[in-house]
């Protein structure tokens, strides 16, 4: 099942060096106490074998290594909660904490060593936080319950298993790093965005016509279904995470990202093109899914009045106009986008190069810096 | 003209050497490297283990020791690595877990990471088994949306991999001081 996965004792160099980061780290008589260990007397080149028991070494939960490792940090807890499912954090710890997340001078010897004014606390702690577990067998109804809070508007869902530095409660602590998740931002909320008509339908996404509350404008929203069996498209967070990236005249611009547990919506610049209709697309209106009182009429408006930085461009407006034709007959192809005017200026050599030479190997051909200040 | 940078007396300018190699893309290296550089302090992880009730520095060792292996029996690219523990220290640097699912956090992480820099990346079901069973699929994907969000998917983190191998080309190391070099990071 998983042969094909073991290639990686050939490739020599890597593999071995992993192996003594390890050894480096860890000796051999530890590695034994955590189970994971060499039976004695193997060598590090058997434990390179085949590709099953490799993955069988593999499957571990690291959370048994732990148990054995942690007594010193962990053992007081043990006998104040016993078998509850304590957290792993209280309150009285998060106070602590000073506002840049460190742990204030002369407390942090505190919490290993005057556990007996902790436990008072750590006590009411636990009692408070009965419901909320880590065992990962609880989770499930974790789930089910954040389920409901979700319904709630204006909190966001928090995990039930953990809490965040930035408790909404202590406003002193929040720091403006934090506040793109769970904090005062009003971006990343759904209810800022009111969500209008459906503009299209894609393999993993929808796209819908939405109304942004806190820029008062026209917004495309590119709502993403989480519920796959992969769990979150790689398709999306390569989308998200490169365009978050993308700040650029030319690149439609990714507003704001909201997540919900069935859904990941992006926001993105709405661009208008106009509704298409029979003159810049014939036969359209007998497509099966036309319904004209669903899309609504827009006119279709100049490029240029969106992106006015199209005017600063010889025949820039006239190129992109020329390239986003709905009719692929009125369309510019790519051998006539080479003739238009808008490349006048370019050497003519360049049109006459073979694909695999570089266009700088074309003298007078360089590049040039980009002047960002013309985006909004 | 960008693609143009001034290099010390006495040093090759190994970008002009490939200048005319289109798959060296000589002309945007020194944009690439000095965008990351940029970027660099936009990342920074503070040392957040203090805060981290439940944790010591000896699990994430072991953590990334287990990751480690991961990357290898998968095949993956070092990036991807690279960039799991990234996401881990990240997201440890925000939100307080426990022991218990520190391991979640760990495979969530590898499997971003895997679906950012793979082309083919592991299944979910492959990241439960070598879990040995620890978490449900439900948990993983969960875990998977919470470090979504907490990263607000903000995964183009400049990982220190990626200078490394801009360094090691234009030095032109040999292999085993690459490997050496990458063992040290």
């Amino acid at each position: 099942m998983y042969c094909t996965v073991d290639k990686s004792h050939t490739s020599g160099a890597p593999a071995t060096q992993a192996r003594n980061a390890k050894d480096d780290m860890v000796d051999d008589e530890e590695w034994k106490n955590l189970g994971v260990g060499l039976p004695s007397g193997v060598t590090m080149r058997e434990k390179k074998s085949g590709a099953l028991s490799r993955m069988q070494k593999l499957k571990k939960r690291l959370s048994h290594s732990f148990g054995r490792l942690t007594v010193s940090k962990e053992d007081p807890e043990d006998h104040v909660s016993g078998k509850l499912p304590y957290n792993g954090y209280s309150d009285e710890f998060l106070d602590r904490l000073e506002p840049n997340g460190n742990i204030p001078e002369g407390k942090a010897d505190l919490k290993y060593t005057d556990w007996n004014t902790v436990r008072g606390h750590n006590n009411r702690v636990v009692k408070r936080q009965l419901s909320v577990s880590s065992d990962s067998k609880l989770l499930d109804d974790d789930i089910r319950e954040e389920a409901r809070v979700i319904l709630r508007p204006r909190k966001p869902p928090r995990p039930k298993s953990e809490v965040l530095l930035n408790n909404p409660g202590s406003e002193h602590r929040r720091t403006k790093r934090f506040s793109a998740f769970g904090g005062d931002s009003p971006f990343g909320k759904s209810e800022a965005y009111i969500k209008l008509e459906q503009l299209g339908e894609g393999s993993y996404a929808t796209v819908y016509k939405g109304y942004s509350n806190l820029k008062n404008q026209v917004v495309a929203l590119k709502e993403i279904r989480l519920q796959e069996e992969e769990g979150a498209p790689f398709t999306a967070i390569r989308e998200a995470s490169l365009l978050k990236e993308l700040k650029h005249a030319n690149i439609v611009t990714l507003h704001d990202i909201v997540h919900t547990r069935e859904t990941l919506t992006f926001v993105f610049e709405y661009v208008v093109l106009g509704t298409p209709g029979e003159e810049d697309w014939p036969g359209v209106t007998t497509l099966p899914g036309y319904k004209p009182h669903k899309l609504g009429q827009y006119r279709p408006r100049k490029l240029g009045l969106y992106w006015p930085r199209l005017h600063d461009v010889v025949q820039g407006e006239a190129m992109a106009t020329a390239l986003l034709q709905l009719d692929p007959a009125h369309r510019l192809g790519a051998d006539d986008a080479m003739c238009h005017p808008y490349f006048n200026g370019l050497p003519k050599k360049l049109l006459e190069l073979p694909d695999d030479v570089s266009i700088f190997s074309v003298e007078g051909v360089h590049l040039y810096p980009e002047h960002y200040t013309a985006i909004k | 003209n960008l693609g143009n940078h001034e290099v010390p007396d006495g040093v090759t300018d190994f970008d002009k050497e490939n200048w005319n190699d289109v798959f060296q893309a000589s002309h945007y290296t020194m944009d690439i490297f000095n965008y990351l550089k940029s970027r660099e302090p936009l990342y920074t992880v503070r040392d957040y283990m203090d805060s981290q009730s439940c944790l010591t520095r000896w699990m994430r060792s072991l953590l990334v020791d287990w990751m480690v292996e991961v990357q290898e029996s998968f095949e993956l690219n070092h990036e991807t690595l690279y960039l799991g523990v990234k996401l881990v220290d990240y997201y440890l640097s925000k939100v307080i877990i426990s022991k218990e699912i520190l391991q979640l956090v760990g495979a969530a992480s590898m499997l971003i990471a895997s679906k950012y820099d793979e082309r083919i990346p592991p299944l979910i079901d492959d990241f439960l088994y070598i879990c040995d069973g620890a978490y449900t699929h439900k948990e993983l994907v969960r875990m998977e949306i919470n470090i979504l969000k907490v990263s607000d998917i903000n995964l183009g983190f400049p990982l220190s991999y990626r200078f490394l191998r801009r360094y090691a080309r234009c030095l032109k190391i040999s292999m085993p001081v690459l490997t050496l070099a990458r063992f040290i990071l």
